[in-house]
């Protein structure tokens, strides 16, 4: 399958803080990668270097075959970009805004955005600026569409949104991306609703990738298991097999990519007496925090 | 393209600069009607002395308009931009991102060309209807360095908040007070009149200083 985007051994500081170092990663064409990660771990500096924002101190990225240091106006054309927190020209209303962008985009398809801006309960010549986050999402939403770019890069469109409006969102992106085989990349620190929307995942800490696969590979693999303890000290450190664990009085939650009985061996060779031993049911948000920890 | 970047930028700026506009035309006017004043109801030969003779200058209500039209042109146009780092919408368009900026700068350099040009005529015609072509020419010559100097501040403004980092603005807005101010030196009419040229040689250099936020934009420190 062609890959939109092809990023190889980035590297970025700030600084001389180290964002990260040799990332490397590929999103296929009309698949969805949602890029998952704490505060700070370095999900918009991956977008800024997609969209050729920012140089990264070393490393490529590939957009529909460009280097993104160096986009032409033909591969932007291509790219529909959503700025963390739903930002648009909020001093326009409306048709104002769609008059705008019309004029850069040859198929620019009116009726995709006038059909979402229907939905929404505001005033004709209302400007941007005094509607709540959620309309704004719509609009934004409304703009990507009509643009009908090949790659959606959204950065963190969760932000702000109520329920309501992310799964409006969601529902809506899923839908259109699939039926017209569109790729999307996404960052996102809200995890609960990405679940319905990506394909892939790769999840960032600071500095490092802790997981990057399919979502459905990820969530197989990953697993939690939970059990009791009596023992005050327990002799529980990282390895290989315990990716993490956190204790809470007597009961231990603890994540790794091993099977049940490599666990529990593992758990025996340490003399860690486990009581109750259960492998535990995992949503995404579970699965991300086990991976990062909780601080 | 050019559409529709001339049409985000004009809702951004029109209401401003149509208040601005009025305001330098309401300033003008003013400027006249003293001269009326002084010519019809006090003493004429007076006047004449202070203008021929002492090099008065009789329209100083004028001196920082041009300047507080460029200065507010500029916000108006280029706050919205830096909200939210708007700017990384505009230079996501499908243009190359040095072309749209230099649009946007010339739209707005087009724009303070149309209301200076018209404050200009203005002043010049009235000018020339209480007073001989040599005194009406003198004064034009007199408020021109006035004029390239809110093209300057535009340009400077323009450069000053597209930059991210504060200590640079700092910096760069004491060199700009600097700057401008060497526009606003003279003390009588005519007196810039040799270094006219040398002006618009440094107006013209500032108006490329915001190639230089779109280099930094490159190197990513936006």
């Amino acid at each position: 399958m062609v890959n939109i985007v092809e990023c190889k051994n980035l590297t970025h500081y700030y600084g001389k803080k180290l964002v990260y170092e040799n990332l490397s990663f590929n999103i296929k064409k009309g698949s969805i990668l949602g890029l998952l990660g704490k505060n700070g771990a370095g999900k918009t500096t991956t977008i800024n270097i997609l969209n050729g924002f920012l140089t990264p101190r070393s490393g490529n990225c590939f957009i529909l075959g460009e280097n993104s240091r160096n986009l032409s106006p033909a591969v932007k054309a291509k790219i529909g970009f959503l700025i963390e927190g739903h930002v648009q020209y909020a001093f326009m209303d409306i048709y104002q805004i769609e008059k705008f962008y019309s004029g850069f985009f040859p198929g620019w398809k009116r009726d995709a955005y006038f059909d979402l801006m229907s939905k929404l309960k505001i005033t004709p010549r209302q400007k941007i600026a005094s509607m709540s986050c959620g309309q704004r999402s719509q609009i934004a939403l409304g703009l990507l569409l009509a643009q009908d770019p090949e790659l959606f890069v959204l950065d963190d469109f969760t932000l702000g949104l109520d329920p309501g409006y992310r799964r409006l969102f969601i529902d809506y992106l899923k839908e259109y991306a699939k039926a017209e085989n569109k790729t999307i990349f996404t960052t996102s620190h809200i995890i609960q609703d990405m679940e319905r929307l990506i394909d892939d995942v790769m999840i960032m800490d600071y500095n490092r990738v802790l997981a990057y696969s399919s979502l459905t590979e990820f969530m197989t693999s990953f697993k939690q298991y939970n059990f009791e303890v009596e023992q005050t000290h327990l002799p529980l450190e990282k390895d290989s097999t315990i990716i993490n664990y956190e204790r809470v009085k007597n009961t231990v939650e603890l994540y790794s990519y091993a099977s049940s009985d490599q666990v529990r061996f593992w758990l025996n060779t340490r003399g860690i007496q486990s009581k109750n031993f259960r492998k535990v049911e995992m949503s995404l948000e579970d699965a991300f925090i086990g991976l990062t920890g909780k601080y | 393209m050019w559409k529709s970047i001339v049409y985000k930028e004009w809702i951004k700026i029109r209401r401003i600069t149509i208040i601005l506009f009025i305001l330098g035309i309401l300033v003008i006017m003013g400027i006249y009607s003293g001269v009326r004043h002084d010519l019809v109801l006090t003493n004429a030969e007076l006047v004449w002395v202070k203008i021929l003779i002492m090099k008065d200058v009789y329209f100083t209500l004028l001196k920082f308009i041009p300047l507080i039209i460029g200065l507010l042109v500029g916000f108006a146009q280029f706050v919205p931009e830096t909200i939210d780092k708007r700017i990384k919408l505009t230079l996501h368009l499908p243009v190359n991102e040095e072309t749209v900026v230099l649009k946007m700068i010339g739209f707005g350099l087009f724009s303070l060309s149309l209301v200076y040009g018209i404050l200009l005529l203005s002043f010049y015609s009235l000018g020339s209807y209480y007073f001989p072509y040599e005194i009406a020419g003198t004064s034009l010559l007199t408020i021109v360095p006035w004029f390239m100097a809110g093209l300057a501040a535009y340009f400077l403004v323009a450069f000053i908040i597209m930059e991210p980092i504060w200590k640079y603005r700092i910096f760069y807005i004491i060199f700009g007070t600097a700057f401008i101010s060497l526009f606003f030196k003279g003390g009588t009419v005519g007196d810039y009149t040799p270094v006219l040229f040398t002006l618009l040689l440094l107006v013209m250099l500032s108006s490329i200083s915001t190639l230089f936020s779109i280099y930094r934009f490159r190197k990513g420190e936006l």
